[in-house]
C-alpha cells in the first residue's frame, strides 16, 4: 500500500488518462476500505493518505465547477468515471480518519468540507455518481463489521439525512433515504441518530415522509415508507402517549403498508405441489379405522330430533372437561 | 401484554395484523422477516436478540392466538378476522354478494386457454378459515358488531341450506362439484362459520337464529351428505355438532349438579 501510495505523483498528478487515474484510485479505496474493515492502519499511510486527499478535493472541486458552467457538454460526461472514484476516495477517506474536515488549497477561495458537503456538492452536479456512490457505501456500511464505525462516527447518518432534506435531486433523495433506513434499522446507530436530532425537524421530515408516501410515485414510496416508519417510532417516544395526531398518523402508515403489501405482491413463477389433497385422504383413511373402535352415541336434542350420530367414546361422554 | 392485565393500545393491533399478512406472502425471504417480527411483538419487553424465531407457519397461528388474547375486546380484531374468514381485503364488504352467487362464481369452470396464475400461491384458504373462526370465538360479546353477527347468520344459514339443495342434486365423487378447491373452501367456510355462530349464541342474543335450528339445518346437510359429499366437510359438521351437544349437556350436567347439590 504504501508503495501503491508512493507513486500517486506517477500515477495520477502526472497521467492525463482518466481511466488510469480512476482504476489508481480504486485500488486505493480497495485498501483504504480493508483498513476499516480490519481496524488496522499506520500513522504513516493516514500521513499520505491525508496528503492525497487535500489534492484530490482541489481537483475535485475543480470537476464540479466544470460540471456547473457546462452542464450539457460531452467533454465532462467522459470523466464520469475519475469523478466517481475521487469522490468515493474522498467519503471513505472520510470515514477511515474519522474526521469532519478537509481543507482545500486556500488559493481557490472555497472549501469542500465534510462528508455532508462532498455528498451534497456531488448531488447538485452529478446526481447519477452520487446515487452509485451512496449505493455502495450503504452495501459497505451495512456490512456487520461495519457497524461500530458508524455507531462512534455520528456525522455518518446525519449527513446521509441532511442530504435527503437538502438535495433537489430526487432520485439522490430517495436513494439516501434507502440508505439511512438500512443504517437506522440498527439500534443503537438508531438511538444516537435520534438522540441528537431536534423535535421540529423530525417533525418536519416526518410530515415530508407522509406526503411523499401519499402522492408520490412508486419508487419515491419504497424509499419514504421505511424510514416514515423510524420517524413514527420516535414521534411516539417524544410524544410518550397516543393522542389524536399520532393515532391519525399511525393508521395512514398502517392503511399505506396494507396498500403496499397487497400491490407489491410479486408472482414467482414456480410450481408447487399441491399436497393437500394427498394429507386429506390420509386422514379419511385413519378415521374410517379409528371409527371401528368406537362405539356410537345418538342423542337427543329437547325438541326430539336426532341432532348427532358421532364416534366418540362413552368415557369422553360424561367427562369431557368443557 | 402477554397476560392481558397490562393495557396494550390498540393501534398496535393494526400492526400485528399486518405482520399477520405478512406472514402468508408468497415470498419465503419476507414470510422469514416477518416471522420474526412477529416473535418480537410476542414477546414485547421480554424480547431478547437471538431469540429462536418459530417458522412462519407457526408464528402466524401464535400471533393470532395472541391477538385473541390481548384484544378480546376489540371489535377492530373481530371485523379483521371475520374479513380472513370470509377471504375479503380491506375494501369489500363481506356479505355484499349472496351465497348463492358466490357459489356459482366458486363452480364456475374456466375455460379460458391460458390460466391465469393466483396472486397469491402460498396462502392457504383453508387454513386462514381455521385459525380465524379460532380468534371469532375468543372475542368477547361486546366485540361483536350487531350488524355484522346479523349479516353472518344470514350468510351462513343460506349456505348450509344451498349447500344441503345442491348435495341433492348433484352427483359428488373424486372430480366432483366439491373437489374444486374455490367450492371445498366455500363449504368449510360455512361450517367454521356454523361453529362460530354456535359459539356466539351461547353467549350473545346478537345472533338472532337460535341454536338448536342451526344444529338442525347442519343435520340435515349431514345426512345429505350421506349419499356422497365430501367426506372431510361430514366429518366437520360432524364434529361441530358432537361438541356443541356435548356443550349443552355439559351445562345440564350442571344444572343437575347444582340441584343435587342444594338438596
Amino acid at each position: 500500500m504504501e508503495d501503491l501510495l508512493e507513486r500517486f505523483d506517477d500515477i495520477f498528478r502526472k497521467n492525463t488518462c482518466p481511466l488510469t487515474k480512476a482504476t489508481y484510485l480504486d485500488l486505493i479505496n480497495l485498501f483504504q476500505k480493508a483498513m476499516i474493515f480490519q481496524s488496522t492502519s499506520s500513522p504513516k499511510l493516514i500521513e499520505i493518505l491525508d496528503k492525497n486527499t487535500r489534492q484530490l478535493t482541489a481537483e475535485l472541486h475543480t470537476h464540479f465547477e466544470t460540471l456547473r458552467y457546462n452542464k450539457h457538454s460531452r467533454v465532462t460526461s467522459a470523466l464520469a468515471l475519475l469523478r466517481k472514484s475521487m469522490s468515493y476516495y474522498l467519503v471513505i477517506n472520510f470515514i477511515l480518519a474519522g474526521t469532519a474536515h478537509f481543507t482545500v488549497d486556500e488559493a481557490s477561495g472555497n472549501k469542500i468540507g465534510s462528508l455532508q458537503n462532498i455528498l451534497y456538492e456531488l448531488g447538485e452536479v452529478d446526481p447519477d455518481n452520487c446515487c452509485a456512490i451512496l449505493d455502495e457505501l450503504g452495501e459497505m456500511l451495512n456490512h456487520s463489521r461495519f457497524e461500530a464505525v458508524i455507531t462512534l462516527n455520528s456525522e455518518i447518518p446525519v449527513s446521509i439525512y441532511r442530504l435527503s432534506l437538502n438535495t433537489s435531486d430526487l432520485g439522490v433523495r430517495s436513494t439516501a433515504q434507502s440508505v439511512l433506513a438500512s443504517l437506522l434499522s440498527e439500534d443503537e446507530v438508531r438511538c444516537a441518530f435520534f438522540a441528537g436530532l431536534d423535535g421540529n425537524s423530525a417533525g418536519q421530515t416526518f410530515d415530508s415522509l407522509k406526503t411523499q408516501c401519499l402522492y408520490g410515485p412508486p419508487s419515491r414510496v419504497e424509499s419514504a415508507i421505511r424510514l416514515q416508519g423510524f420517524f413514527l417510532d420516535h414521534q411516539l417516544r417524544l410524544l410518550q402517549f397516543w393522542n389524536q395526531k399520532i393515532l391519525h398518523d399511525q393508521a395512514q402508515y398502517v392503511r399505506t403498508l396494507q396498500k403496499l403489501l397487497y400491490e407489491s405482491n410479486v408472482l414467482p413463477f414456480h410450481s408447487k405441489r399441491n399436497l393437500r389433497a394427498d394429507c386429506y385422504l390420509l386422514v379419511i383413511f385413519n378415521k374410517a379405522r379409528c371409527r371401528a373402535l368406537h362405539f356410537w352415541v345418538a342423542l337427543y336434542l329437547d325438541n326430539g330430533e336426532w341432532i348427532c350420530r358421532s364416534a366418540i367414546p362413552i368415557t369422553q361422554f360424561w367427562s369431557s372437561s368443557l | 401484554m402477554e397476560n392481558g392485565s397490562v393495557v396494550v393500545p390498540s393501534p398496535l393491533l393494526s400492526f400485528g395484523l399486518v405482520v399477520y399478512d405478512i406472514l402468508n406472502d408468497d415470498d419465503d425471504e419476507i414470510r422469514e422477516l416477518a416471522a420474526r417480527i412477529a416473535t418480537r411483538v410476542i414477546m414485547g419487553k421480554r424480547y431478547r436478540r437471538g431469540m429462536r424465531d418459530a417458522i412462519p407457519l407457526l408464528a402466524s397461528q401464535r400471533l393470532a392466538e395472541y391477538l385473541a388474547r390481548v384484544y378480546p375486546d376489540s371489535s377492530e380484531l373481530c371485523d379483521g378476522a371475520m374479513r380472513r374468514l370470509m377471504g375479503c381485503d380491506e375494501e369489500t364488504a363481506p356479505f355484499k354478494i349472496s351465497f348463492q352467487e358466490t357459489l356459482a362464481r366458486a363452480q364456475k369452470e374456466d375455460t379460458t386457454l391460458f390460466v391465469q396464475e393466483k396472486q397469491n400461491l402460498f396462502i392457504d384458504g383453508a387454513r386462514e378459515i381455521v385459525i380465524w373462526s379460532r380468534v371469532l370465538k375468543s372475542v368477547s360479546s361486546k366485540a361483536i358488531p350487531r350488524n355484522l353477527a346479523q349479516n353472518f347468520t344470514k350468510w351462513v344459514m343460506d349456505g348450509i341450506s344451498l349447500l344441503a339443495a345442491t348435495g341433492k342434486v348433484e352427483i359428488d365423487g373424486p372430480l366432483g362439484w366439491t373437489s374444486k378447491a374455490e367450492v371445498f373452501t366455500l363449504g368449510m367456510r360455512v361450517i367454521y362459520g356454523a361453529e362460530v355462530l354456535l359459539n356466539w349464541r351461547m353467549r350473545s342474543k346478537k345472533v338472532s337464529v337460535r341454536g338448536s335450528e342451526i344444529r338442525r339445518k347442519l343435520r340435515d346437510f349431514a345426512d345429505t351428505g350421506r349419499s356422497g359429499i365430501h367426506e372431510l366437510w361430514i366429518d366437520r359438521v360432524e364434529a361441530v355438532l358432537a361438541y356443541s351437544v356435548l356443550v349443552r349437556l355439559a351445562l345440564v350436567k350442571e344444572k343437575i349438579e347444582m340441584v343435587v347439590n342444594e338438596s
